[in-house]
């Protein structure tokens, strides 16, 4: 095994491990405010490839018109994901989260359904950036996947900028901490949430116009993409969506070396095993606290 | 892991619901057509059933199934029916998925009492529903590769496979191999039943050729990113490697090599022959062959070739009725439906006698896909002459020079 081989490994893994950690992060956030696992994450980044796919072809070529296609592929499914929230509070008073968590789950399955019958079962993949890579250490990376990189990171700082730097951030943490104390001083918690699943909305577009390109999407997608998404929010810390990215990362990097180094076949295996070891050792995720988990 | 199959259960009845009311919309529709008309007074018409996966990751190759049977029954009915008896055919998605695929062959035989099933689309489905179509007595005819849907025959009496078998497939690419002079390949094959018949047959032909496995790599179905496969196949210095997989990982094989400037030539065995892939793949297939069927380049088949007449009448009616050209599956489907339409003309709804007629009636059955012989220790009834091998040219596909 020589070291350009494991290099290669490692930056596949890091590759695909931001995605999950964006999508991680989406439910992250949602979990953070609201308490509620967001089963229709996964549809949002499906939903978010196949729109841009759409757009990108409707608008034409050139660089203007593929931002506008993306800008408004993100917008739409913020509006989505807002749209998510309103049926949710619907729910009559004194539901659990389980109920809600429940909803996601119908709402992901009429998404998913949806998805199918407006762009067919085909796998629907567009052209964003050039082919062609660089060579890293022995390794060859993409220009996607630099961009995939480059966007995960801009994203991480951009969201610590407003969770840590603003006040809307601070009321958000504010109301993830106690929602009733965060009450009693202005602040609206449902609205709170609100936001919370508009910004999971855009991390998950953001990562399905990501992967689309070098990945391909079809309509059914979202299955797997929120059980790893899920996966990286569990290793990393579910209330934390900065532990998501990384634990995306680490479990991209652990599936990429147990399917080079050990044997192929337990590819989807490699991730959950880690989730078990992380959960057995560290219940609360690596980036978690205990009492966060607690309460 | 509970979530998913939740996620599972509860996405196949809302399936099923849309499904049930596209059905019965299409049966009113039916009734207006057939009550107006007398073609079919009275009779009780004849029932095939059909499972084919026309959603999920194997649609590519359900859903022109699922199309094909639907050309040969209308043709059969639009001809006044067999017998004056009009057939009706009863469609069912498996939906990719084995559990799926099951229920719908269970319903099929006790609900909707079909005479003959056509499908399942994949070699898994057809693996878990050999009991069930044992027990009830009736045909299956599933269009998969899968030497174990019937072997031994003796487990497997009432499975006909219309489908080239995968040994048909890895002799092919072994036959090309020879020529190409590769004596050291490696395999790389989705870790589900297609994929692991493809590596079985490799293994078990591989050495009668004169070459040797230099190693061997699986992927998941749902595989993102194929290059640490790959890059391990680099260091495993073979002259070629044999990819064995559906669905989007196996794009993905072709793409990933071409961004690792892989230099070690890949050829695909038959589940790459469709147009789904080959438009998905673009510019990374380019030279590379790929096992095929006749129906895909019939254009270029010398005039004697037995399939060139039946596969090129297909192709026509398939592209006036659908505006595409049929891929390999729909010429396999079709063939199964029309030796189910005949068997019905021949000896009735009877289901033995049905299963009689496949085991000793079939005999040089001129089909799409090939010329078929069934036995009662041979269930598969191809030869070689039902593939060939094919170059990726920039638009579609070449025949390869030594075939013509």
């Amino acid at each position: 095994m020589d070291f350009s081989a494991i290099a290669q490994f490692v930056s596949g893994g890091v590759t695909v491990g931001a995605v999950y950690g964006l999508i991680g992060a989406g439910f992250s956030l949602v979990f953070k405010t609201s308490k509620v696992v967001n089963f229709a994450q996964g549809e949002f980044v499906v939903l978010g490839g196949l729109m841009a796919y759409t757009l990108i072809a409707l608008f034409g070529g050139g660089t203007f018109s593929a931002v506008t296609a993306i800008g408004a592929t993100l917008a739409l499914v913020v509006g989505l994901a807002a749209l998510l929230y309103a049926v949710l509070r619907q729910a009559r008073k004194g539901s659990d989260e389980f109920t809600f968590v429940m909803v996601t789950l119908a709402v992901a399955i009429a998404l998913r359904g949806g998805a199918g019958l407006a762009w067919g079962t085909e796998y629907k993949t567009f052209t964003l950036y050039p082919r062609g890579s660089v060579t890293v250490l022995g390794a060859v990376i993409t220009y996607g996947a630099l961009i995939t990189l480059a966007v995960t990171f801009v994203v991480s700082v951009g969201l610590w900028l407003a969770l840590y730097r603003t006040r809307l951030g601070k009321a958000l943490r504010a109301c993830a901490d106690n929602p009733a104390a965060a009450q009693t001083v202005g602040i609206d918690p449902k609205r709170m949430v609100l936001y919370a699943y508009m910004g999971s909305g855009l991390l998950g577009a953001l990562g399905g116009v990501l992967i689309t390109p070098s990945l391909m999407m079809s309509y059914d997608n979202g299955v797997i993409l929120a059980l790893k998404g899920f996966t990286a929010a569990v290793v990393g810390g579910l209330v934390n969506p900065f532990g998501a990215i990384v634990g995306g990362v680490v479990i991209g990097v652990i599936e990429g070396l147990g399917v080079g180094m050990f044997s192929s076949d337990l590819q989807n295996a490699y991730s959950f095993i880690a989730l078990l070891v992380v959960l057995a050792v560290r219940p609360q995720g690596l980036f978690g606290g205990r009492a966060e988990l607690a309460r | 892991m509970t979530h998913a199959t939740k996620l599972m259960n509860v996405q196949s009845s809302a399936f099923k619901y849309s499904f049930s009311r596209r059905r019965t919309l299409a049966a009113l529709a039916a009734l207006g057509v057939f009550s107006t008309s007398s073609v079919f007074a009275q009779q009780e018409s004849f029932k095939i059933g059909a499972v084919y996966a026309v959603t999920g990751p194997a649609s590519f190759l359900g859903d022109v199934s699922a199309k094909a049977v639907r050309l040969a029954v209308d043709q059969v009915n639009a001809a006044g029916g067999i017998k004056g008896r009009k057939v009706e055919l009863i469609m069912e998605d498996s939906k990719s998925q084995e559990t799926a695929a099951m229920l719908s062959i269970r319903k099929l035989i006790t609900q909707d009492k079909v005479s003959v099933i056509l499908g399942p689309s994949r070699t898994g489905d057809a693996m878990a529903a050999i009991p069930i179509v044992n027990e009830a007595g009736v045909v299956m005819l599933p269009p998969v590769s899968g030497v174990g849907v019937i072997e031994p025959v003796a487990q497997r009496k009432f499975v006909f496979r219309p489908g080239q078998g995968g040994d048909l497939s890895v002799g092919k690419v072994l036959d090309y191999a020879k020529r190409a002079g590769w004596k050291r390949m490696g395999v790389l094959y989705s870790s589900d039943a297609y994929g692991e018949d493809g590596r079985d047959n490799m293994r078990k032909l591989a050495g009668s050729k004169g070459v040797v496995i230099g190693r061997e790599e699986s992927f998941a179905p749902t595989a993102t990113d194929l290059k640490p496969q790959l890059v391990n196949f680099r260091s495993a210095n073979v002259d070629a490697i044999f990819v064995h997989g559906i669905g989007a990982p196996s794009v993905l094989v072709y793409r990933n090599a071409a961004e690792l400037g892989l230099k070690t030539p890949l050829v695909s065995g038959h589940g790459q022959a469709n147009s789904a892939f080959r438009k998905a793949v673009g510019e990374d297939v380019v030279g590379q062959p790929v096992v095929g069927a006749p129906v895909l380049i019939w254009q270029e088949l010398p005039a004697n070739h037995p399939q060139r007449a039946p596969s090129e009448k297909f192709a026509k009616l398939y592209q006036a009725k659908y505006g595409t050209a049929p891929d390999m599956f729909a010429g396999v489907a079709y063939d199964s439906a029309m030796m189910a339409i005949k068997a019905l003309e021949e000896v009735g709804d009877d289901r033995t006698k049905i299963r009689d007629w496949f085991e000793t009636r079939v005999k040089n059955f001129v089909g799409v896909t090939g010329t078929y012989t069934f036995s009662p220790t041979d269930h598969g009834g191809l030869t070689s002459d039902a593939l060939v091998m094919m170059i990726a040219t920039s638009q579609g596909w070449r025949l390869a020079d030594y075939e013509k």
